[in-house]
C-alpha cells in the first residue's frame, strides 16, 4: 500500500515537474518608458486703449510666459513566442527487424494493421513485412543548451512510448515519460524541413530500456511528417511490469530481456517543428501552410440510411469522427486548392451503413466566405483502407476561437468494405457491405484551427 | 526508486538553467539571463561574476529610470559592449544604446550610428573600472572612473543592462547594484 502511494506520489511529483518546466508558450513583458519633454509659451499682449503718437516708440506691453513640463510614459509591452522545439500528438512508425515468425503487421507508416487480427491472444504470424512498431504518444521537445551552445540539441519526452518489435507482449519495450537527447543536422531549413537526427532514449518505467536510432526527418508541414529510422532498442521488462505480468505465454517470475534492432518508416500527426531561430519568432508572425489543422472534427450526420444508431433520436442518424485533421494549402487558384488527411475517419451514417478510413486523401477549394469568420469547403475525400470511400460535399464553417469552431456538412458518400473492420465498430453498428447515402450534418471542430488568407505563409 | 532517480536528474537539470539572480538580499534584486552559452558566465558571489566570451541581460524590473553602478575588469580581449534601452533575447538588434568600450576609447551608438566618441576613456587589462550608467529620461549619464560623459537619446528607457564580452573577450562583473532614479524634482530636471 504504501508503495503504490510513493509511485503515484512520484508520478504525480514528475508531472507537475515536467509541466513547470515544459511550456507551449513563452510571454515576455517588459516595460518602455517613453519620454517627452514639452515647452509651452503663453504670450500675453494688453492693448491699452486711446490713440498714439505717429513716430514715437513705445514699450512692448507682450509678457512672455514660458512653462517646461516633461512626461513619462510607461508602455508595457507583452510578446507569445512558441516555447518548444517540436511538439507532437502522435508518432507512428511501422518497423522491419523483429521476429518475423511473429510479426504484428502493422504496414505502412505502423497505422495499416490487419484490425480483425489485433487481440490480446494474438502471437503474430509470418506473412507480415512490417513485423513491429513504434509508437510516440505527446511529444515535447525543448533546446538542450549544452557543449558550449552547440547548435540544435533537444531534451524531450513522450507522455508513453511503446516499441513492438513483434506481436509477443513480453518483448514490448513500454514507458512512460522516456528521457531523449537529439542532435539534428539540417540538410534544408526551408519549410518542410528536412534533416538528419540522431537520438539516444532512455526508458525508465514499466520497462527499462535504452533505444539509439538515426533518422531522415521531412517536416513539419502542416502538422504532418515523415521519417525514415534505423536504430537499436535494447532493455528489459522487470517481472513486475504489466508485459509479463499480464501476460498468458510467461512466467511472472522473471523478467524478460530484448534487443531489437530495426529499420522502419514513420509519420507523425500535429506534429509541429520549431528552428531555434523560430523560438524567437512572435507567435503572430509565425507561418502557416494549412487551411485547417486541428485534432478532432465530430459531426452528428442525418442521413437516408434505412435505420439510426440512435434508438432514442429521429433527427440524427449517425455521426462521423475524423482524428488529427491537416487540409494543406496547394499552389493553384490562389492557394485555395487544398489537399490534406486525417489520422482516421469513421463515418456512420446508420445501422449497418458505416466505414472507416486511414489516411483517407481529401482534396477540395477554401472559399472564404467572411474574412476571419466563415468559410466553405467543397470536397471530394477518398479513403482507401481498411473501408473504400468516396465522399463529396460541401462543409462551411463558422470560426468560434482559435481551437474550436462550428460547421454545416453536406454530402453524398458511398462505401463499401472488404476488409476487416474492428470488432468494436462491427459489434455496434452492424456488418456493413456496400452503402450510398446523402447526410446532412452538424460538426464541430475541437482544438481545430481554421486559418484565413492572411495567416498563410505564402500571402506574407 | 527509478522515478526518484528520474526526478533528481530532471531537477538537476533546472526548468530554467539560462536564467540567474543577483542581489538576492537587496531591495533591488536583479535578474539576469545569459544571452548565448552557457557555460559563459560563472557567478563568483551575489554581486559579482565572470564572463567569459558572452553575454548576458540584467534587468532591474520595472525600473526603467535606473542606475546601474558595478566595477569592470577586463581579464582578456579589446572590447566590450553596454547596451542600455535594450531588452533581452536580440528581439531588435538595432535598437539600443550601444556604449562600446575598447582599448583605444569609448563610442556610443545608436540604431547603428556613432553618436558620441572619446579616446580619453580607455579599457585597460587587469584594471578595475568604476562604471556607473545612469537613465534618466531622455538622457544616458555615463561614469567611467572619474569621466562622465552624457548621451541625448530618443530610445525609450528600458529595464535591461544588456553585457555582452561576446568577442573572445572576459571579464569580472562585481559589486554590481541598480536602483531607481528620479524619484524627485531635481532628478526631473536633470533630464532637461
Amino acid at each position: 500500500m504504501y508503495g503504490k502511494i510513493t509511485r503515484i506520489l512520484s508520478f504525480l511529483s514528475l508531472t507537475v515537474l515536467l509541466g513547470a518546466c515544459s511550456s507551449i508558450t513563452r510571454i515576455e513583458k517588459e516595460v518602455y518608458t517613453i519620454t517627452d519633454k514639452d515647452t509651452t509659451y503663453n504670450y500675453h499682449v494688453t492693448n491699452h486703449p486711446g490713440n498714439r503718437d505717429n513716430g514715437a516708440i513705445f514699450p512692448s506691453s507682450k509678457v512672455i510666459y514660458k512653462e517646461r513640463d516633461l512626461i513619462q510614459r510607461d508602455s508595457v509591452t507583452e510578446r507569445y513566442y512558441p516555447d518548444f522545439i517540436r511538439l507532437g500528438f502522435l508518432e507512428t512508425i511501422g518497423t522491419i527487424g523483429g521476429d518475423s515468425e511473429h510479426a504484428i503487421g502493422t504496414g505502412l507508416f505502423g497505422i495499416f494493421p490487419d484490425f480483425a487480427d489485433l487481440s490480446d491472444t494474438y502471437r503474430g504470424n509470418n506473412d507480415k513485412f512490417f513485423s513491429g512498431g513504434i509508437y510516440k504518444i505527446g511529444i515535447t521537445e525543448h533546446r538542450l543548451r549544452w557543449f558550449r551552445d552547440s547548435k540544435n540539441w533537444t531534451i524531450g519526452t513522450h507522455i508513453a512510448e511503446f516499441i513492438l518489435p513483434d506481436a509477443r507482449g513480453e518483448n514490448a519495450l513500454i514507458s512512460i515519460l522516456p528521457l531523449y537527447i537529439r542532435k539534428r543536422y539540417y540538410i534544408s531549413e526551408q519549410i518542410p524541413y528536412l534533416c538528419f537526427t540522431p537520438s539516444i532514449g532512455f526508458g525508465l518505467y514499466p520497462s527499462f530500456y535504452t533505444n539509439i536510432s538515426g533518422s531522415l526527418d521531412l517536416g513539419s508541414m502542416g502538422g504532418l511528417n515523415l521519417r525514415i529510422y534505423a536504430g537499436l532498442a535494447a532493455g528489459h521488462n522487470p517481472s513486475y511490469s504489466p508485459q509479463i505480468r499480464r501476460n498468458d505465454f510467461m512466467s511472472s517470475d522473471e523478467g524478460k530481456s530484448v534487443v531489437f534492432p530495426y529499420v522502419g518508416i514513420g509519420a507523425s500527426f500535429l506534429d509541429f517543428h520549431n528552428l531555434v531561430k523560430e523560438t524567437e519568432t512572435e507567435w503572430q508572425y509565425h507561418e502557416h501552410s494549412g487551411w485547417d489543422i486541428g485534432l478532432i472534427q465530430f459531426a452528428m450526420l442525418s442521413s437516408n440510411a434505412d435505420k439510426s444508431i440512435f434508438s432514442d433520436n429521429r433527427l440524427f442518424t449517425g455521426f462521423q469522427l475524423k482524428i488529427a485533421n491537416s487540409f494543406l494549402a496547394l499552389p493553384y487558384a490562389d492557394y485555395k486548392v487544398f489537399l490534406g488527411t486525417s489520422l482516421f475517419n469513421i463515418m456512420v451514417l446508420g445501422e449497418n451503413a458505416f466505414a472507416m478510413a486511414v489516411l483517407p486523401i481529401r482534396a477540395g477549394y477554401w472559399a472564404v466566405l467572411i474574412d476571419d469568420e466563415l468559410s466553405a469547403e467543397p470536397f471530394i475525400e477518398y479513403g482507401y483502407y481498411p473501408s473504400k470511400i468516396l465522399n463529396l460535399g460541401c462543409k462551411i464553417n463558422l470560426v468560434i476561437s482559435e481551437s474550436i469552431n462550428l460547421g454545416l456538412v453536406a454530402g453524398y458518400v458511398n462505401g463499401s468494405n472488404d476488409n476487416n473492420l474492428p470488432a468494436e465498430l462491427t459489434n455496434n453498428y452492424g456488418i456493413t457491405t456496400s452503402f450510398s447515402n446523402f447526410y446532412l450534418g452538424l460538426n464541430f471542430g475541437i482544438i481545430d484551427r481554421i486559418f484565413f488568407p492572411h495567416q498563410l505563409r505564402y500571402n506574407k | 526508486m527509478k522515478l526518484v532517480l528520474v526526478l533528481l536528474f530532471l531537477l538537476m537539470l533546472g526548468c530554467n538553467p539560462d536564467r540567474f539572480t543577483l542581489n538576492r538580499m537587496s531591495e533591488n534584486v536583479l535578474f539576469g539571463q545569459i544571452m548565448n552559452d552557457l557555460d559563459s558566465f560563472s557567478q563568483t558571489n551575489d554581486n559579482s561574476f565572470i564572463l567569459s566570451d558572452g553575454k548576458v541581460a540584467i534587468r532591474n524590473y520595472l525600473k526603467t529610470q535606473n542606475d546601474f553602478k558595478f566595477n569592470l575588469r577586463l581579464l582578456k580581449g579589446k572590447k566590450i559592449n553596454l547596451i542600455v534601452r535594450a531588452v533581452e533575447h536580440n528581439y531588435d538588434p538595432g535598437n539600443g544604446l550601444i556604449i562600446q568600450l575598447t582599448d583605444k576609447g569609448l563610442t556610443v551608438f545608436e540604431k547603428s550610428r556613432s553618436i558620441v566618441d572619446d579616446n580619453s576613456i580607455r579599457l585597460i587589462n587587469n584594471i578595475n573600472h568604476y562604471i556607473s550608467i545612469r537613465n534618466v529620461g531622455n538622457r544616458t549619464i555615463i561614469n567611467f572612473d572619474c569621466h562622465e560623459l552624457v548621451v541625448h537619446s530618443s530610445l525609450p528607457s528600458t529595464e535591461f543592462l544588456i553585457i555582452d564580452a561576446s568577442d573572445d573577450s572576459m571579464i569580472t562583473i562585481s559589486g554590481i547594484s541598480s536602483e531607481k532614479v528620479m524619484d524627485n524634482v531635481s532628478e526631473k530636471n536633470l533630464s532637461f
